[in-house]
């Protein structure tokens, strides 16, 4: 085994050089399934957006190939212990961890992943990196710690909002939909005879269409425990698998697992039509829309899911950061400015340097379709912040992360 | 090399737009705007505003404004967000905002009321339209057409003379408990690009289209009844034909068909021979440069995704690329759109899968199949960046068989879509 591990270290060495770049930084991990209700109306278009969505872009995608499952249980404490239940029954955060190091077929794995995602700071020297040998196992487990460990899995509750005043919008986008067949299949007149009017149907979509979302939180356990066993007992690579070891891997139920951090309920905002060009772009954009306000409004409830973002540059009092609404920044936002050490023991650590907030004219409008939408804002490319305090001096390659966040998160989880 | 970058981003940080979020405010029933923060920003001097877009938002003054978005009446102009009028306050309707040029109308009579059957319609009706530019503040095009459509990125734009259809903007009730409506929403902002040519068409508006550039020369006469939108750099029109223009008004594929359709990628049309017979006219490949591609031999056709369509001959069905070969053999009762490059095929009453190369992925020997494949399953497999996409056929025993999109069989099931309290497949996890 010992062989093994110096095989890691080997490999983890040249990616601790690796300086921080601005669209690359260590970001946590996330895997988000959809709770489906096929008994619901509109769940095949919500279904169908889901599927389209993106992971966030401040998160690294750690998606496994189920994307949702269906449940009749609509919300509540008791859907909390079903998703906790299936998770545990299909081994999800064993799955999870094998994605990490990309375990094939063979039961072999590798750590490619972590070395792509684990791209440490400036800070990171070369002679640091020489005494890499000496504290190898601290900064092994600072990887793991900072990128195992920060992986992350959301189920979305998506409910159709079906008040008595959509009902009636339902039934149009539903038939809407059903004749918006592309128009060439016919014969010679087709293209005429089926000519809808768009604007009417996506008009209509807008109006009825309105989600409530219940995000449920939960994160990977990694410690050195699972570390430790994981490492000894099953980490080989193609060269040294053996079927017996693949096979005690699968038959531990128990080692991987994953903790219940909490939930986040809210209802979906007005949408405007502006860059909608078809019926399925409404669905999209409020599910995706939904999806990032329940995200962020997670992460200022639980700070173990707060991202953080690099400063991609500094200018005087500014400085500027590719984060945005999506991210929840409004005028009245403050930013805690991080500078990234490295302890004695080799791990990492953020130390405070100061405190930034966002110039209101300045704030990057990223929410999803911003641009089609040509919403104000969309073009800035990245948020712009000036100095409220500071203790060192800010340098491109610090990290922001949100301060404790003094506005209103109306969690609708009560009404649940 | 980080210098020159880090420079250009402090310069970024100096020019960049202002993007400040305006928004409506109402003060002694009068409209201008505040900030976030509620400190005004323009003054509250207009009878109604729209939202800021591209830094341009549209005021109206004298209107009856009982909703913030939706008066009656009144005269129309556009501000900035500094408030200066960017375009005076003087036409009757305003729309279609592209870049900076804006449709303007003089002369046409703007109401909420029932449009035929349908509620909630803000009709503008007469009037003659024209274009304005908010850059350079001035009237681009003087009003003098009956309908216009918005100004193509290519700067070319339809505008009619003689047509008679009155103008639809569609507004949304806000009704309270009692019924009573507490307010009214546009639907769509002056600022929505959405062509309404579609509409001209389907109401059958009188009168002819002419294509014009942004310094108002017209680039062809005023010969088409019916006109399409520019897509890829051609547009079809109509004139005792269906053919094709491009964006400089030449003509590149003749008025000589029966119908026709949309500019496909690889900038080919199906084009329907006109024989005078109906539904009886068969169908042909043309492309950009007018060279036919097929024969005129099919009797439907589909839409081209990823550069293959379907052609049906009789009652079979083949594969047809966007060079016009036919890349199987007509031999298919039914087929499924393409999707993540594969569709169904069937023959007598079986399914299977076919590739967009015309290559048989599986044996036609199940009784269902995906209409699309891979759509509405709730797997996405990804491994090293590589997304597969994964669908199924159902298989004798009735049996769900899963495949991948090279036809590979992935294992057997007894469901599509699994529930919370299941055990899905160890097959169908990636990892």
């Amino acid at each position: 085994m010992r062989r093994i591990f110096t095989i890691i270290l080997s490999i983890l060495l040249p990616m601790m050089a690796i300086c921080q770049q601005s669209d690359k930084y260590m970001r946590s991990s996330l895997y988000s399934i959809l709770l489906s209700h096929p008994e619901q109306k509109m769940d095949k278009e919500i279904t169908s957006a889901f599927m389209k969505l993106k992971t966030p872009d401040k998160f690294n995608n750690h998606d496994l190939s189920v994307k949702y499952i269906t449940t009749t249980k609509a919300k509540g404490d008791d859907l909390e212990q079903m998703i906790s239940s299936f998770l545990y029954v299909n081994q999800v955060p064993k799955r999870m961890i094998s994605k990490w190091f990309n375990r094939d077929e063979n039961g072999a794995f590798d750590i490619d992943l972590l070395k792509e995602r684990g791209l440490y700071g400036t800070s990171w020297q070369d002679n640091q990196i020489s005494k890499f040998t000496i504290r190898g196992k601290a900064e092994l487990a600072d990887a793991g710690e900072q990128l195992i460990g920060n992986t992350f899995l959301v189920v979305n509750n998506v409910r159709y909002i079906d008040k008595e005043k959509n009902a009636q919008i339902a039934k149009i986008i539903l038939s809407a939909i059903a004749s918006f067949i592309p128009g060439v299949g016919g014969a010679v007149g087709d293209l005429i005879k089926n000519v809808v009017d768009l604007a009417s149907q996506i008009a209509n979509l807008i109006a009825g269409f309105t989600v409530k979302i219940t995000t449920y939180l939960y994160q990977i356990e990694w410690n050195d425990e699972v570390a430790n066993t994981f490492y000894n007992q099953y980490y080989a690579d193609k060269k040294h698998i053996t079927p017996e070891m693949k096979a005690t891997f699968e038959s531990d139920t128990t080692l991987f697992r994953i903790k219940y951090i909490g939930r986040f309920t809210s209802t979906s905002s007005k949408t405007v039509a502006r860059g909608i060009q078809e019926p399925s772009d409404v669905f999209r954009k409020v599910l995706a829309r939904a999806i990032d306000r329940n995200i962020v409004d997670l992460q200022r409830k639980y700070d173990v899911f707060k991202v953080k973002v690099p400063v991609l540059a500094v200018k005087g009092d500014r400085l500027t950061a590719p984060i945005g609404m999506k991210e929840g920044i409004t005028a009245t936002s403050k930013y805690e400015v991080l500078e990234r050490v490295l302890s004695k023991d080799g791990k990492t650590q953020y130390q405070q340097v100061g405190v930034v907030r966002p110039i209101k004219d300045l704030i990057w409008d990223n929410r999803y379709m911003s641009v089609e939408e040509e919403a104000d804002g969309a073009e800035l490319g990245y948020t712009t912040f000036e100095k409220v305090s500071e203790t060192k001096e800010f340098y491109a390659g610090m990290l922001l992360r949100e301060a404790s966040f003094s506005g209103s998160v109306v969690d609708e989880s009560e009404d649940d | 090399m980080k210098k020159i970058v880090l420079l250009n981003l402090m310069l970024c940080m100096c020019v960049c737009t202002y993007a400040q979020h305006l928004v409506p405010i109402s003060q002694s029933g009068k409209w201008g705007y505040a900030d976030e923060d509620g400190n005004v920003i323009i003054p509250a001097k207009y009878s109604a505003v729209g939202d800021f877009c591209k830094g341009y938002a549209w005021v109206n003054q004298g209107g009856k404004a009982k909703y913030a978005q939706c008066p009656e009446g009144g005269k129309w102009g556009i501000i900035n967000k500094k408030g200066e009028i960017v375009c005076p306050i003087e036409y009757d309707w305003i729309d279609y905002l592209t870049g900076d040029i804006i449709a303007v109308n003089k002369g046409g009579v703007m109401s909420y009321t029932k449009y035929k059957d349908k509620p909630n319609h803000y009709i503008v009706s007469g009037g003659l339209w024209g274009y304005y530019d908010l850059a350079n503040k001035v009237e681009l095009v003087s009003p003098q057409y009956n309908q216009v459509s918005a100004f193509y990125k290519d700067g070319v734009a339809w505008v009619q003379k003689g047509g008679d259809l009155v103008f639809q903007i569609r507004v949304r009730e806000e009704k309270n408990a009692k019924g009573k409506v507490e307010n009214l929403e546009r639907m769509f902002e002056v600022f929505g690009f959405y062509s309404i040519l579609r509409q001209f068409e389907r109401y059958k508006a009188s009168g002819q289209w002419a294509l014009i550039n942004k310094k108002g020369e017209l680039l062809t006469d005023f010969t088409f009844t019916t006109v399409g939108d520019f897509k890829s750099g051609y547009a079809w029109a109509y004139n005792n034909g269906y053919g094709v223009l491009n964006m400089s008004g030449k003509t590149i594929i003749p008025f000589q068909y029966e119908n026709i359709s949309e500019c496909f990628d690889g900038n080919v049309f199906w084009v329907w021979q006109k024989d005078g017979k109906g539904d009886d006219d068969l169908i042909g490949l043309v492309n950009a440069d007018n060279k036919l591609l097929t024969e005129f031999k099919y009797n439907r056709v589909t839409d081209f995704d990823d550069g293959v369509a379907w052609a049906k001959i009789g009652e079979k069905w083949a594969v047809v690329s966007d060079k016009g070969k036919e890349l199987s053999d007509f031999i298919y009762d039914k087929h499924g759109k393409f999707t993540n490059g594969v569709a169904y095929v069937s023959k007598d009453n079986l399914y299977g899968y076919i590739n967009s190369s015309g290559n048989l992925i599986t044996n036609i020997e199940y009784i269902g199949a995906q209409s699309r494949f891979g759509l509405g399953c709730p797997f996405r497999f990804n491994r090293n960046d590589n997304d597969l996409s994964i669908g199924w056929v159902r298989a004798v025993d009735k049996k769900i068989v899963w495949l991948d999109s090279n036809g590979k069989i992935i294992c057997e099931s007894d469901k599509t879509i699994y529930g919370i309290t299941d055990t899905i497949p160890n097959a169908l996890w990636d990892y």
